[in-house]
C-alpha cells in the first residue's frame, strides 16, 4: 500500500515521467511505485495519451518564412536607425569639438588683447569699441563750437593726428601726435580758429 | 549533434551579427514558441507580432545569454514574459488563478477511453478551456518536453506551482471530458 504522501508526489511527477525529463533518481522512484499502484498505472495510461493528443493537435499556420521576411526588414530598419543616430552622434561631438575651438580661440584673442595694452601708450579708441595701440604724444585739445567736422578731418590730415579717445562731456578729445614733434604741436596751437586749448600729457 | 548544442551554437554566432545563423534559430524555433504563445493569447495577429517581438530581442540579447539554462528555455522565457506582458495591459486583472477546481473523480479507465483520435475535437475543446497557466504548463510539458524544472524557469515560478499547475490542469481536463462524454452518451 502507497502512502498518500507518497502517491501525491509520485501523481505530481507523472507527466514528466511521461515527457521524459524527470532525472535517473526521479525515474527510479517513480517506477518503484507504479509497480505496487494500480491508480497510478492507470492515471499514467491517460497522461500518455493526453500528450499524444496535445502533440497531435493542430495549431495555427505559424508566420514560417513570411514571419522571418518581416524579421528581417525589421531589422534592416533598425540598423538603419542605429547608424543614423551613430552619424548624428559623431556629427554632434565635431559640433561640440568645434564650438569648443571657437570659444577657445576667442578666449585667447581676448587674453592676447588685454595683455597687449600697455599703460600710457596705449589708449581705446574714440570709438570706444577697439582697443588701439599707438606710439607717440598725447596732447588733450577743446575745438571751438564753430569749428566744422570737415576743417578738423584736414587738420588732422595735415598733422598726422588721430583722435584716442573723447569727446569728454566738457569736449575734450586726447589726440596722439604721431611724430610726437613740438612742431605738430605748434601748428596745432596756430589753428586758434580752430582749436580753443590745446595741452600736453 | 544534439538541438541544444546547435540552439548554443547558433546562439554564439547571432550574438556575433550573423544574419545566416539567425535566420536558422528562427526555423528551428519559431513554430514551437508561436505555439506556446498562441496557448496563452487566442489571437494570431498579436501572437505573430509577439514572435517577432522575441526574435528582435534575441538578435539584441544574444551576447548575454550565459549558458545556465538550455537555449530553449530561455527563448520560452522571453516568450513567456512578453505574452504576460501584452496580457497584462489588455487584462488589467489578474489571469492567473491557481484555486483548485473540485472535481468528481472519475474514472482514469473510462478517460482514457475518451482520449483517442475519434475525440480529438473534445480534447481540442477542453484544451482551449484549460485556463491560460495550465494550459501553457499543459503545452510546456506535453508538446515541448520541459522538465519541470525548466518550465519553472519560463515562467518565473516555483518547481512546486509548476507541479500544482499541471495538477489542476489535468484535473480540469478530466471534468471537460466527462462533460463532453455525458452531453455525447446516446
Amino acid at each position: 500500500m502507497t502512502n498518500i504522501n507518497t502517491e501525491q508526489e509520485i501523481e505530481s511527477l507523472l507527466p514528466y515521467y511521461v515527457n521524459g525529463s524527470l532525472t535517473e533518481d526521479e525515474i527510479k522512484r517513480v517506477e518503484r511505485t507504479l509497480a505496487e499502484n494500480e491508480n497510478l498505472q492507470q492515471e499514467l495510461v491517460f497522461l500518455q495519451k493526453l500528450q499524444i493528443q496535445v502533440q497531435q493537435q493542430k495549431q495555427q499556420n505559424s508566420p514560417g518564412e513570411f514571419g522571418l521576411k518581416r524579421l528581417q526588414r525589421r531589422l534592416k530598419e533598425q540598423q538603419t536607425i542605429d547608424n543614423n543616430s551613430q552619424q548624428q552622434k559623431i556629427l554632434s561631438s565635431t559640433k561640440n569639438r568645434w564650438q569648443f575651438a571657437a570659444m577657445a580661440a576667442c578666449l585667447m584673442l581676448v587674453v592676447q588683447t588685454v595683455n597687449n595694452i600697455e599703460t600710457g601708450n596705449t589708449y581705446q579708441a574714440a570709438g570706444g569699441t577697439a582697443v588701439t595701440q599707438y606710439k607717440g604724444k598725447i596732447v588733450s585739445v577743446t575745438f571751438s563750437p564753430a569749428a566744422t567736422e570737415q576743417q578738423i578731418r584736414n587738420l588732422f590730415l595735415e598733422t598726422n593726428v588721430f583722435i584716442v579717445d573723447g569727446p569728454s562731456a566738457l569736449g575734450i578729445y586726447r589726440l596722439v601726435i604721431v611724430d610726437g614733434s613740438d612742431t605738430t604741436i605748434e601748428k596745432l596751437a596756430s589753428q586758434a580758429d580752430l582749436i580753443e586749448s590745446i595741452q600736453e600729457e | 549533434m544534439s538541438e541544444d548544442l546547435v540552439s548554443v551554437e547558433l546562439l554564439q554566432k547571432v550574438s556575433t551579427g550573423d544574419e545566416l545563423a539567425f535566420a536558422d534559430l528562427y526555423r528551428m524555433y519559431e513554430s514551437r514558441l508561436y505555439r506556446f504563445i498562441t496557448s496563452k493569447l487566442n489571437d494570431s495577429f498579436e501572437a505573430s507580432d509577439i514572435l517577432n517581438e522575441v526574435f528582435l530581442d534575441v538578435w539584441r540579447k544574444a551576447n548575454t545569454f550565459e549558458g545556465r539554462s538550455k537555449v530553449s528555455t530561455w527563448l520560452f522565457g522571453i516568450a513567456y514574459y512578453k505574452t504576460m506582458d501584452r496580457l497584462r495591459k489588455k487584462i488589467p486583472e489578474t489571469v492567473d488563478d491557481d484555486r483548485f477546481l473540485e472535481i468528481e473523480d472519475d474514472s482514469p479507465n473510462q478517460l482514457t477511453c475518451m482520449i483517442s483520435n475519434e475525440n480529438a475535437g473534445d480534447v481540442r475543446f477542453c484544451l482551449d478551456a484549460l485556463k491560460a497557466a495550465h494550459r501553457t504548463v499543459m503545452e510546456l510539458t506535453f508538446f515541448n518536453e520541459l522538465s519541470y524544472r525548466e518550465i519553472s524557469n519560463i515562467v518565473d515560478c516555483p518547481e512546486n506551482t509548476v507541479k500544482t499547475r499541471m495538477f489542476h490542469a489535468k484535473q480540469a481536463m478530466k471534468r471537460c471530458l466527462t462533460k463532453r462524454m455525458e452531453y455525447s452518451a446516446p
